[in-house]
């Protein structure tokens, strides 16, 4: 389960409260259980080649959400826990015996 | 060792690929999804790298094997992520295998060996990262394909083989469902429950496989 993964906004004063950034919320909530903890921080430490740079190198995607690249660091995270049969039937449904539609 | 025999050594013309009858695939899926899911749904945008973009009553939906455990784990587990050691425990728990034996040889159009000599297209097309509009297009390009026959009759591939964009001599099949006849499903069990054979697969990606 996700529960331990944070990234803070950049302080403005040395008074501040550190805030985490609202999409790493978000990005717990599409994982879910899908990675552990543990996957999910290598996930989003590791250069990524579907978040490229303006200058065309891999970003990862804590660079990209400082960088306020969320939609983009979404999208990434959505593709890795989203494999294709993300909209076949439950098979508790039974509906698989005509799964083609 | 490949599972296609490609253009005349499987007894197609140059550009196709033959995988033969009794060969097992495998279907990686969520532990409470039918194995024998063929998308998009009629009326739903395609997602993934063979789907045609907006699927038609007259499009063929696709399923996704792979003649390996290696295949499954690139296009299925790792995917774009860089996860290394993959956690049995996350296997075993998020993700489910089903094998399929062929009752019969599929006729595959071949994205690995002749993709530009025969179909036009280069690698970095068919392995361009998400989103998949290139690969989509070409995909519903394909379903019109059709293969005259010596007798005058014609014959519709089943399906697409290409190679993972991960690892490209790992071979990847994205079936139409005019071939879903043609998969004999056997039992669905956990990713994880072959402890044995999924560390071998592991080990031969080069990655780790820890509790």
């Amino acid at each position: 389960m996700v529960g331990a993964v944070a990234q803070f906004e950049p302080l403005v004063s040395d008074t501040g409260v550190p805030r985490p950034y609202e999409a790493i919320t978000r990005i717990s909530e599409i994982v879910g259980s899908r990675l552990s903890t543990e996957e999910l921080v290598a996930l989003l430490a590791t250069p990524q080649v579907m978040l490229r740079d303006k200058t065309g190198q891999p970003m990862t995607p804590f660079a990209a959400l400082a960088l306020g690249e969320t939609t983009r660091v979404l999208d990434l995270v959505r593709w890795v826990v989203t494999p294709p049969d993300a909209d076949a039937p439950d098979v508790a449904t039974g509906a698989h015996a005509s799964a083609t539609a | 060792m490949s599972a296609l025999r490609f253009g005349p050594a499987g007894g197609l013309p140059a550009g196709y690929a033959r995988c033969e009858a009794g060969t097992v695939l495998m279907r990686g899926h969520r532990p409470n999804k039918a194995p024998d899911w063929f998308g998009p749904a009629v009326g739903r945008a395609g997602v993934h790298r063979f789907d045609v973009p907006l699927r038609t009553a007259d499009d063929p939906g696709v399923c996704y094997l792979a003649p390996s455990l290696e295949g499954v784990l690139l296009e299925r587990v790792i995917r774009d992520s860089t996860v290394n050691p993959l956690s049995h425990a996350t296997m075993s728990r998020e993700h489910a295998i089903t094998a399929a034996r062929l009752t019969r040889d599929l006729v595959l159009i071949d994205l690995l060996a002749t993709l530009w000599t025969v179909h036009g297209v280069q690698m970095p097309e068919v392995a361009a990262v998400p989103p998949y509009g290139a690969t989509q297009q070409l995909a519903q390009q394909l379903t019109h394909l059709t293969l005259p026959q010596a007798d005058g009759a014609v014959l519709w591939p089943d399906g697409i083989a290409y190679g993972s964009r991960f690892g490209a001599a790992h071979e990847c099949i994205a079936l139409w469902d005019r071939a879903a006849a043609a998969l004999e499903w056997g039992e669905t069990v956990s990713l994880g429950v072959d402890r044995n054979a999924l560390a071998l697969a592991c080990t031969r990606l080069g990655i780790g496989l820890r509790e």
